[in-house]
């Protein structure tokens, strides 16, 4: 490998391209932010930093909603533990950190069986329908399961916060996702499964939606059901999917209205990513699908990515010789009277050479920023020590 | 990684050596100390998950190492001869 391999990233289209800092800022007037992006790439930690960036840069209030139930972000934050309940950060202990806040920090963490049974209660015709759907022994077992579930939960934990205005700005840190568009199509599909043939097929009786004939088409499927799952059980789900069907018009007019604030200039999504080859991929995929579906794209964070200094082209030339050079060790040895083996010197040499792999690879990924348009881009470097205190929380939210 | 890698490119990186370092290396060593500095850290970081893992689950819990190349035969493999050493 030679210096002359290093793919840069034409200084141009970087320095016009990237935001050094700011992004609290240019984020603050806005009453919802979400940050996307797939699992793994820091989306609980930037989603946090973004909301302290917030709170610095405008007096308000803001809340981080977070869907990680690790104590990882609660430790990180400087308190005990997150919970449905926002708890509020000391804003002594953040200028212990190193930042002042203007306006107020809090977080809260999304209770998935707490959002799911309000909004069981919110669409129930009645508190008889509402019993009847809580009470089911299936009710938690779909909820859990049905695909999309976390991401409609904080989506519903979301509109109710947004509605209630207590908070000036709410970051939403999305559930981690197969796929990050989960989020997006989650009200959709829920109304879809409600209203699903499927359901009105296992709700054993003539529906709102008028699949009379399909009972017909379904009896062989519910007679074997029948046979293998045991009457009672039959009934169980049959009496549950009727009950759930009775929720449709409300959940598909809610659909509606969380479709209307996602679109709204007053929400700002932000995509997290690394420049891995698979996160980076979603990103770029789910970029084009915010834009499809006339949502507000407004920043792109790149976390952890490799300082520039391992695509020096003398550190490659240094590196290249304590790896090759059998005699190198023995000179260095006498040069810095320091006894030098072969193998200390191959592996200091390989282990910068690793990095530069990587690091061209970076930059061969973030030249194909470009493609994804006119939006602010944060490159993050990579921080060596974790982010498990409230400081190394603070330096990420200076760098946003 | 350990002391002797460190102490050696603590060494190169001092200045009384850094240039005469540089010119028998054909480029300046400090670049290496980032590389060093930011391996030790990783290496920190994954042996304490890694204590972590194997004193919570009940199973081995086996170290692949961070490999460079791309996915391919040679990763496989590398992956095989990790897995192969530790499980066997």
């Amino acid at each position: 490998m030679s210096g002359s391999d290093a793919v840069h990233v034409p200084e141009r289209r970087r320095s016009a391209r990237s935001e050094p800092a700011g992004l609290g800022r240019r984020l603050g007037s806005l009453d919802v932010v979400i940050c996307c992006g797939s699992g793994g790439v820091g989306k609980t930690t930037i989603s946090a930093a973004l909301g302290m960036a917030i709170a610095a840069a405008e007096d308000k209030r803001v809340l981080v909603l977070t869907v990680d139930p690790a104590r990882r972000l609660a430790t990180a934050l400087g308190i005990k533990g997150i919970g449905a309940e926002p708890v509020r950060i000391p804003k002594a202990r953040l200028r212990k950190a190193g930042i002042t806040i203007s306006g107020d920090l809090e977080a809260a963490m999304l209770d998935m069986k707490q959002a799911w049974d309000r909004m069981i209660e919110r669409y129930s015709p009645d508190r008889a329908t509402t019993k009847r759907i809580l009470r089911n022994p299936l009710y938690q077992r779909i909820t859990d399961s049905f695909v999309g579930s976390h991401e409609y939960a904080a989506i519903e934990a979301l509109y109710e916060l947004h509605d209630a205005g207590e908070y000036d700005c709410i970051v939403v840190d999305t559930p981690p996702s197969r796929n990050a568009l989960d989020f997006l199509e989650a009200p959709s599909r829920l109304t879809d499964y409600v209203g699903s043939r499927l359901l009105s097929m296992l709700s054993g009786g003539p529906s709102r939606f008028g699949f009379r004939a399909m009972n017909f088409a379904a009896a062989p499927f519910l007679k074997l059901a029948d046979r293998l799952l045991g009457a009672e059980v039959l009934a169980e789900v049959s009496d549950f999917v009727r009950q759930l069907q009775l929720l449709y018009d409300g959940i598909q007019g809610r659909a509606r209205s969380v479709y209307r604030l996602l679109r709204s200039p007053q929400t700002g999504f932000v995509v997290v990513t690394t420049l891995e080859q698979g996160p980076f991929s979603e990103a770029e995929f789910f970029c084009a699908k915010l834009r499809e579906f006339k949502m507000p794209l407004r920043a792109m964070v790149v976390n952890r990515v490799l300082p520039d200094v391992f695509r020096d082209s003398g550190g490659v030339a240094a590196s290249t010789t304590l790896v090759e050079d059998p005699k190198v060790a023995a000179a260095l040895s006498d040069e810095l009277h320091l006894r030098v083996s072969t193998d200390t010197a191959r592996f200091v040499g390989r282990t910068f050479l690793n990095r530069n792999t990587l690091a061209q690879r970076e930059a061969r990924q973030l030249a194909k920023l470009g493609r994804i348009g006119d939006v602010p881009i944060v490159r993050m470097p990579l921080f060596s020590e974790e982010v498990s205190e409230l400081e190394g929380l603070v330096r990420i939210a200076k760098a946003l | 990684m350990t002391a002797a890698h460190r102490r050696f490119v603590a060494a190169m990186t001092e200045p009384e050596h850094e240039s005469a370092v540089a010119e028998r290396l054909g480029g300046s060593p400090t670049p290496l100390a980032a590389g060093i500095d930011l391996q030790a850290h990783l290496y920190d970081t994954t042996a304490r998950y890694l204590r972590q893992l194997r004193n919570k689950l009940p199973m081995p819990v086996v170290p692949v190492p961070f490999i460079v190349d791309r996915t391919g035969l040679t990763t496989t493999r590398a992956v095989a001869d990790a897995l192969n050493s530790r499980l066997a």
